[in-house]
């Protein structure tokens, strides 16, 4: 307001009237110029736009302002200033839409009203006759409509001069470019959002897929997967379950969180929660009272594992760990995240089903001739090289003859699949078991010397001894086995050597009568 | 420009007005704090309120839009508006903006409370 002294220092010889007038223009520059600092030095925008209509109320001199912005989705008005309590909503048709529009940045006549102002003011009348009604002023900028500015009286109830409905225009003009500059810079946020978050979900999925395409064994992919999807949606536990051929059961192939491995029963394929998992096509949340009370979850949410059309299994995490207690997964960020673990799964899983079939024996899980001789060679090169030691373990199951004679071939199928399962939990991780063919089974143990691999053995031997398999009749069935050890390089410098060393230690062990290891010489 | 603002609120023991004491460049933060100190003794029955402006000498726009709202809040409840120590650039607002036609203005805190009280 300092303008105003200067003016009266600078023309002071001016006529009263003129003075004034003067005077009023300077006051109203002055607050356009506040105006224009509002909105570029408000880093609110709504504060920024809240100001710059009391700004206008006080260079015009008016009582009260209403300023309604413009929902297209809604094809609604609702306000932002100037209604103390709820937000008001005047509902707005595409015709006074357009109308309001093509009105843009023009005082409206209220005088002589458009039929579609009127349609507008019909349809509106209840919640308009509290709002200021004096003056309305359409705000838009090119092609699009944003909002309607309302105006009361003047304190003094004139009416407004033309100069001042002109000073109304530009500031109509300002306000309009702040509420396009906020809603650009709105739409710029949420976009930044949404791409910073894609961005987030893109690395992660990278990382997921990294870490299960370093490994082709099924139990190992279903393990990482399992592991990051409960880390990256923050959950509390999850399950991999994967349908059988039949589509009767269901097989937890990796679990997170449950204190059981059986956690889910095979028959659970039945259970509603599960038949609805399996049946949906998209991911699907679940709350407490739909989930099995054993679970002892609050929140689920499952994503089918899909592989060409081909329903392989589903992807389950239970209760999101937020700061305090729990939460229900979101929709924007969790469900999309675990589609695509889940999609990432059922190629994992589909090509470790591949390598499976092409490399593991099916009745007995253990890897096929043609591929333990390879890890054998490849075992023995590296020995070699390293000049470390690597043993080979050849059984044989005593009297298997004698099982498919008396009992039939089924059992001695089954015979076959309890000594196998028995070895693949008896020995280690870094072990490799295979099948030769028949009832012939071997274990090959990398940077392992003689001593340790006669204990390996014995405990094998002893394991399966310890077996107790019901006979067709539910009779137990006792199965022992022979061993025979051969150490590389002591007993053998390659693979065919190593292997006919232990093949005539197994021998010896027959010859000794049986259920007994037996090292190569 | 400073943006430093502070109020003071002084009763009337008999509760018969009140005087809001301002302390700085009435803009939206000012602004604001007078309109609450206003509805509030509005709210408490108050229809005598005086505005002491000696320790401002400026206002912007929102400090005049808050003004009119307190004196349409004060035709409301029939009271009465009076400021006092206005400069003579605020004078000279006030009066272009027609706050001097529905308040009154006084040279002094002391004439403020006599001339509102005049007609009680």
């Amino acid at each position: 307001m300092d303008s105003l002294e200067r003016v009266v220092e600078v023309a002071p010889s001016l006529p009263e009237a003129e003075q004034q007038s003067l005077e009023h223009l300077l006051y109203v520059l002055s607050a356009l110029g506040e105006m224009a600092e509002q909105m570029t030095t408000n880093p609110n925008p709504q504060s920024s736009i809240r100001a710059i209509v009391r700004m206008a109320c006080g260079a015009l001199g008016i009582r009260r302002a209403a300023l309604f912005l413009y929902a297209p989705e809604e094809g609604e008005l609702y306000s932002v200033v100037g209604s103390d309590e709820e937000t008001v909503r005047l509902v707005v048709t595409s015709d006074v839409r357009r109308f309001l529009w093509s009105e843009g940045g023009n005082l409206i006549d209220r005088e002589n009203p458009h039929p579609l102002l009127i349609e507008f003011m019909t349809g509106n009348s209840e919640l308009l006759c509290d709002l200021p009604e004096a003056t309305w002023l359409p705000l838009s900028v090119t092609r699009h409509f944003l909002g309607l500015l309302m105006l009361g009286d003047k304190l003094s109830r004139a009416p407004l001069s033309q100069t001042e409905r002109d000073i109304l225009i530009l500031i109509g003009r300002q306000l309009a470019v702040a509420l396009h500059n906020n809603q650009l810079k709105t739409n710029l946020m949420a976009a930044n959002k949404q791409l910073g978050l894609k961005v987030w979900q893109l690395e992660q999925l990278y990382d997921v897929s990294r870490g299960i395409s370093s490994s082709l064994e099924r139990d190992r992919v279903a393990t990482e997967l399992m592991q990051r999807a409960v880390e990256l949606l923050g959950a509390r536990k999850g399950l991999l379950l994967l349908k059988d051929d039949s589509g009767e059961w269901c097989e937890v192939l990796a679990s997170f969180g449950f204190s059981l491995e059986n956690a889910v029963p095979r028959d659970s394929v039945n259970h509603p929660w599960l038949l609805a998992s399996l049946e949906s096509e998209a991911p699907r949340a679940f709350v407490q009272s739909e989930l099995p009370h054993d679970f002892d979850a609050t929140w689920a949410l499952s994503a089918p594992i899909v592989y060409q059309e081909r329903l392989l299994g589903v992807l389950v995490v239970f209760d999101k760990e937020a700061a305090e207690g729990l939460e229900p997964f979101s929709s924007e960020e969790d469900v999309p995240m675990l589609a695509n673990i889940a999609s990432l799964a059922a190629t994992a899983i589909e090509n470790a089903r591949l390598y499976e079939l092409a490399t593991v024996d099916g009745l007995t899980r253990l890897f096929i001739r043609r591929h333990f001789e390879q890890r054998l060679s490849e075992e023995l090169r590296r020995s070699e090289r390293y000049g470390t030691q690597a043993s080979l373990l050849i059984m044989d199951i005593d009297h298997f003859k004698r099982f498919n004679d008396t009992h039939g071939h089924q059992t001695g199928d089954e015979v076959l699949r309890w000594v196998a399962r028995t070895i693949r939990h008896s020995i280690r991780d870094v072990d490799v078991p295979g099948r030769f063919g028949g009832e012939e089974l071997l274990v090959l143990m990398p940077e392992t010397e003689t001593d340790g691999a006669y204990i390996m053995a014995e405990r094998v031997r002893e394991a399966i001894g310890a077996m107790e398999l019901p006979g067709p009749a539910g009779e137990p069935l006792g199965v022992t086995v022979s061993v025979g050890v051969a150490t590389f390089p002591d007993h053998g410098r390659d693979a065919t050597a190593l292997v006919e060393s232990a093949d005539r230690a197994l021998y010896r062990s027959k010859a000794l009568g049986r259920n007994r290891v037996t090292l190569a010489e | 420009m400073n943006s430093s603002f502070a109020i003071a609120v002084r009763k009337d023991p008999q509760g018969r007005f009140a005087v809001v004491i301002t302390d700085g460049y009435i803009n939206n933060l000012g602004g604001e704090k007078i309109g609450e100190a206003a509805h509030r003794l509005i709210a408490e029955g108050y229809t005598r309120i005086i505005i002491n402006l000696e320790k401002s000498t400026v206002i912007n726009s929102i400090g005049i839009s808050v003004l009119i709202e307190i004196i349409e809040k004060m035709e409301e409840t029939h009271g009465r508006l009076a400021f006092c120590h206005l400069t003579r650039t605020i004078q000279k607002t006030f009066t272009m903006m027609g706050l001097v036609q529905y308040a009154s203005v006084f040279e002094t805190e002391n004439d403020a409370v006599l001339g509102v009280l005049a007609d009680a």
